[in-house]
């Protein structure tokens, strides 16, 4: 059937249906919806056919790479990038006119609100309503009518308010904690963030170079913020739908902080598909999702550790070409570790060996009597473990920083000049400034000094999403707020334990760095044994 | 009855146009490429222009890591007696750097067999994201021939490059278009600042290499 008979019949429907008939009329807009996603989202028109545009200079765009989030962005408020502004696009922002603002963009002169029909027009031909052109970085598009009506109903879905967030009074947010995480570390974190929630509540927001986006945008002021503690029980096969129990019965805007230990998938499955921002949770073992948007990481734990492990063992092989991997069975995090090296060194002919100690069973050191003089041993120990070490084994040996828990690992002389710690965090001497400063701060608010991981990263965590709320001015919008922690977190010098936290689009993990140290051999304290890499 | 009769009777007499309709179409010959769009003009947009000066500048030794994987060392890595067209980029950058890389891309298209006599940089600004393997996924983004080396490495090293180009922003979000063409090493730079057309880029360099 060809496509005019299509659209005839389709017409004919609508028109049927007019009268007692009226539902087919709606589902002709939540097509017009789902056709306006795919556009805007993906570059892909309703025929799966991609989107065409074109560049100034000539230069050709086609399907994803011509969809317009990677602009506007997935709130359609766009952004900047060096001096090129990226106007908001939200059917609030183009149905308005905008006021005249500072600015190198066109529209720094203000333009009158777009009519129904001048999208297509600003599409096509690249003129806003004013008759001016559209920025050089403005792509032109070959768009039908009914296209342009299908992208203005996506745009009109983007200006609605986000659910469950009311638009006076509190700001609800929440931290997660799993079952596995010890009671001193949960109230260390939970400490700091009440504390940074305080401070949030306590201060007058300064206006902050507020702008007024368009007449018809409402802007907030800002709202008390209030945090609520969703401890997670039982088995993780329990987990997702608790959160989503949780979620029902208080709805939050967004997740900070919290911690969990090798366990953390449900979670981070939880918070995408609630479309809940949950920023930087302290985990062993984060979740490495290349499509996810929601779930955002301070550091990537053991997946950063085993990244540095492979790298070194890529570049000085054991003799023997063999590996040997110690774990607890029954310990998440280090199984997740010991499969990432796996994988990593898996193309590198590496005969591999894993030695599991059972679980509920001491660790008994003669484990290690087949390793080999020549091999290189990995062991994913937590401390209670480490210290159980007897004579040393294998030409080198590597721990992991994340499972020995604190820096002062209980590591026997004997084995000090064999071993290399894989070390996602900055050197402590390297670190000492930020750490006083959080001691102070800590003091100040009459927190011990209970856990200094857990609660480095739940200060950062906290101060992050204060900072991204400020950057933010005033709208509260979930994507948003993700879409500000990738532009602007590497801006902020809190950085906690790391050397230094950055995001990007589509970048989920703020710190992608590690080293691997060494121990003095007569003092066991941490040195580099190498440059700073990202592996 | 007396409700509803209106009602029939609409629907009765417009289902009866409908079914003219229908026929009419039927009959009718099919439409190709009905878009209802007006023309549009495919032309180039005007660039917003570039501004073009020279420059005169001392890189530091710095060890960067190629796409490849491969430790390299500046400015021996470009200083092999090729010309050479650098620019700064990263690679989950959406706004400015696929329109600086399309631009390559071309400007390599149209060279043809020519482009073995060009030295193409990339660097990173992101480089603890853009690991070797990252760069060469967004390289083969772009089918980038063997002339077009990218390169990462340390943050040190990024910022060291970038500084010695005179092109630090600060943070990637600040980054601005810019681009640098040398005919031979030890001739100063021509540095591009602002978007540069496949046109323009090609006019530039033609210009570099005839003054050779």
């Amino acid at each position: 059937m060809s496509k005019g008979l299509r659209a005839l019949l389709g017409a004919v429907v609508l028109w049927l249906a007019q009268g007692p008939f009226a539902h087919a009329a709606d589902d002709a807009s939540a097509g017009d919806l789902a056709r306006g996603r795919a556009l805007y989202l993906e570059g892909r028109r309703a025929d799966g056919a991609p989107l065409q545009a074109w560049r100034a200079g000539g230069l050709r765009l086609a399907g994803a790479e011509a969809a317009c989030v990677n602009c506007h962005r997935r709130s359609g408020l766009g952004g900047a990038e060096g001096r090129s502004y990226i106007p908001p696009i939200t059917a609030n922002a183009l149905l308005n006119a905008m006021p005249p603002g500072k600015g190198p963009s066109a529209i720094g002169a203000g333009r009158p609100a777009y009519g129904e029909d001048g999208l297509a027009l600003a599409l096509r031909a690249g003129l806003d309503p004013g008759g001016r052109r559209l920025d050089y970085l403005m792509p032109r598009y070959e768009l039908r009518d009914d296209e342009a009506k299908a992208l203005l109903a996506y745009l009109r879905s983007l200006s609605e308010a986000p659910a469950g967030v009311a638009e006076e009074g509190e700001l609800h947010f929440a931290t997660v904690l799993t079952p596995e995480v010890a009671p001193a570390r949960r109230e260390a974190m939970l400490g700091v963030l009440q504390a940074c929630f305080d401070e949030h509540n306590a201060g007058p927001a300064p206006e902050r170079g507020r702008k007024r986006l368009a007449e018809g945008m409402r802007l907030r002021e800002q709202q008390p913020w209030r945090l609520h503690v969703w401890t997670l029980e039982g088995p993780e096969e329990g987990w997702q739908a608790q959160l989503v129990a949780q979620a029902r019965q208080q709805p939050v805007f967004a997740v900070v902080g919290g911690a969990g230990a090798g366990r953390w998938k449900p979670v981070h499955a939880f918070c995408e598909q609630a479309a809940l921002p949950c920023l930087f949770p302290q985990v062993e073992a984060p979740v490495a999702d290349a499509a996810g948007f929601y779930p955002l990481y301070l550091g990537k734990g053991v997946l950063l550790e085993a990244g540095l492990i492979a790298a070194q063992l890529a570049r000085q092989p054991p003799a023997s070409h063999r590996l040997v991997q110690v774990l607890r069975a029954d310990d998440a995090a280090a199984t997740v570790a010991a499969d990432a090296l796996a994988d990593a060194l898996g193309p590198r002919g590496f005969t591999q060996e894993r030695l599991a100690i059972a679980a509920g069973t001491a660790f008994d050191p003669g484990l290690l009597a087949g390793v080999g003089s020549d091999d290189a041993l990995v062991l994913w120990l937590r401390p209670a473990d480490l210290q159980r070490l007897a004579a040393p084994a294998g030409a080198q040996a590597f721990l992991s920083a994340t499972l020995a828990e604190r820096d002062a690992v209980p590591l026997a002389p004997a084995w000090r000049e064999r071993t290399l710690m894989a070390y996602p965090f900055e050197l402590p001497a390297q670190r000492a400034a930020r750490m006083t400063a959080l001691h102070d701060w800590l003091r100040a608010r009459g927190q011990p000094l209970a856990d200094e991981r857990a609660q480095a990263d739940a200060h950062v965590a906290c101060s992050a999403l204060r900072a991204a709320m400020d950057d933010a001015a005033g709208h509260v919008g979930r994507d948003y707020l993700v879409e500000r922690l990738e532009a602007n977190l590497e801006r902020g010098t809190a950085s906690g334990l790391y050397p230094r936290l950055a995001l990007g689009i589509g970048q989920r993990f703020a710190s992608k760095a590690g080293y691997l140290v060494r121990f003095d051999a007569a003092t066991g304290a941490l040195v580099a044994a190498g440059e700073r890499e990202a592996p | 009855m007396e409700t509803i009769l209106p009602h029939i009777r609409t629907f009765v007499q417009r289902a009866a146009a409908c079914a003219a309709l229908l026929l009419a179409s039927a009959l009718a010959p099919a439409q190709a490429g009905e878009e209802q769009h007006h023309h549009h003009h495919h032309h180039a947009e005007a660039a917003p222009g570039y501004a073009r000066q020279l420059a005169n500048l001392q890189l530091q030794p710095t060890p960067v890591v190629r796409a490849d994987g491969a430790k390299a060392l500046f400015p021996q890595e470009i200083d092999d007696g090729r010309p050479v067209v650098l620019n700064f980029i990263y690679t989950s950058c959406t706004a400015i750097c696929p329109i600086l890389s399309q631009s390559f891309a071309e400007f390599q298209r149209r060279l043809g067999a020519e482009r073995e006599r060009v030295h193409m940089v990339s660097i990173s600004i992101d480089p603890e994201q853009d690991t070797p393997r990252r760069l060469a996924d967004y390289a083969s983004r772009f089918e980038a021939g063997r002339q077009w080396d990218f390169y990462t490495g340390s943050v040190a090293a990024s910022v060291s490059l970038q500084k010695g180009f005179q092109a630090y922003f600060g943070d990637k979000m600040h980054h601005r278009p810019v681009t640098f063409l040398r005919a031979a090493p030890g001739r100063p730079w021509v540095r591009l600042d602002g978007f540069t057309s496949p046109d323009e880029l090609l006019a530039e360099y033609r210009r570099l290499v005839a003054q050779h």
